[in-house]
């Protein structure tokens, strides 16, 4: 593909990111370290974004399995879900998360399991995205050096 | 210093003009550049979070070194490790309490938020608390146990002696918990994502402290 044709793809799939409310402004700084001496930092904070997220959502999806529900662990996890989230820049699923949390507050169950569908569901478009937007950066990359 | 991925290129200039397309801000370290040299911890269970914290605070200029716990931070303090910054999770693993608490509780009546602790030192009365002594047991209400054996890491460090600024961060969290970080020992009580607006003059702040080199 033409190099600058693909540029191109990159800006827009990642001004898109932004405009449709994927991403804010923490995302920025976390491109901003990456640099010669870190050259993967963006690739390699987000798979760790990924593994850390797992097992949040793991933790969490066993806490509202388990009967009582214990609200003071399920907010714990998701009050770290929410800063790894909003770390990384992830401004649908930290939102998402808010709400969760104001369920958990209140102890009400199914608004806790009801939003924990959004918060998967947002995580989970969040990902392909960053997937597909990381896979082009890397072509991207590719194609000025070659 | 950064290589952005946005920046630079034809492609990316043309598809961020003309249509009203709206420009993200543009970020850069270089906004402030150290005249001293100025050391870091950075203290927080979360893997993903603890890399970036410590990725910024490099970025900045700052020498850092990361512990995933508390009981770690403690352990680091007193083998005489000094700092000029720390940045300490409002939740850690080990050595918060946190853990304990949950342990404990699960041995209690929930619904009556009764929790037993042992080497209780201090014991607060007040609105919505009850505290009674059944022998060597304490039972106390769920806030204020909480706000008793929260934060231990940032306590001992204090208590230590380490006069550093410490900037307590978190996701998120209500005015009762800020007030009792604060409380804790920490000097700034910051809410995730850690931004150059909170960061930038505590690092102005604390470069203004030595002469200049």
């Amino acid at each position: 593909m033409d190099r600058n044709r693909l540029q191109h793809q990159v800006a827009c799939m990642r001004r898109s990111l932004f405009d449709q409310g994927y991403l804010d402004e923490p995302f920025i700084q976390l491109e901003e370290l990456q640099d010669d001496a870190n050259p993967n930092f963006v690739q390699e904070i987000v798979t760790l974004f990924y593994s850390d997220s797992a097992r949040l959502i793991q933790n969490i999806e066993h806490a509202l399995n388990s009967r009582p529900i214990d609200f003071d662990k399920l907010d714990d996890y998701m009050h770290q879900f929410k800063g790894s989230s909003s770390s990384i820049g992830a401004k649908k699923v930290t939102n998402e998360c808010t709400v969760f949390r104001e369920y958990c507050s209140a102890e009400n169950a199914e608004g806790c399991i009801r939003s924990f569908q959004q918060v998967k569901q947002e995580y989970a478009i969040l990902r392909r995205k960053l997937e597909v937007y990381l896979q082009m950066v890397r072509q991207a990359a590719v194609s000025r050096t070659a | 210093m950064a290589q952005a991925l946005h920046s630079g290129d034809q492609g990316a200039d043309e598809a961020n003009s003309g249509n009203g397309g709206q420009m993200q801000k543009p970020f850069t370290f270089n906004e402030i550049v150290l005249r001293n040299r100025l050391t870091a911890l950075v203290v927080d269970g979360d893997n993903f979070c603890r890399l970036l914290e410590q990725g910024i605070l490099q970025a900045y200029g700052l020498e850092t070194q990361s512990v995933n716990n508390g009981h770690a931070a403690v352990e680091l303090i007193a083998s005489g490790a000094k700092f000029d910054l720390i940045l300490i999770d409002m939740l850690l693993p080990v050595l918060d309490g946190l853990e304990a608490v949950l342990h404990r509780r699960h041995e209690h009546d929930k619904r009556q938020h009764r929790y037993c602790a042992h080497d209780v030192a201090a014991t607060r009365f007040g609105k919505n608390k009850s505290i009674l002594l059944v022998g060597q047991w304490i039972m106390i209400s769920r806030s204020v146990f909480y706000h008793l054996f929260l934060w231990q890491a940032t306590r001992r460090i204090r208590a230590m002696g380490m006069h550093c600024k410490m900037l307590g961060v978190t996701a998120c969290s209500g005015e009762r918990d800020r007030q009792a970080f604060l409380a804790a020992g920490v000097d700034v009580f910051v809410e995730k994502p850690l931004g150059p607006e909170v960061l930038i003059p505590v690092l102005r702040e604390l470069d203004g402290q030595y002469p200049s080199v």
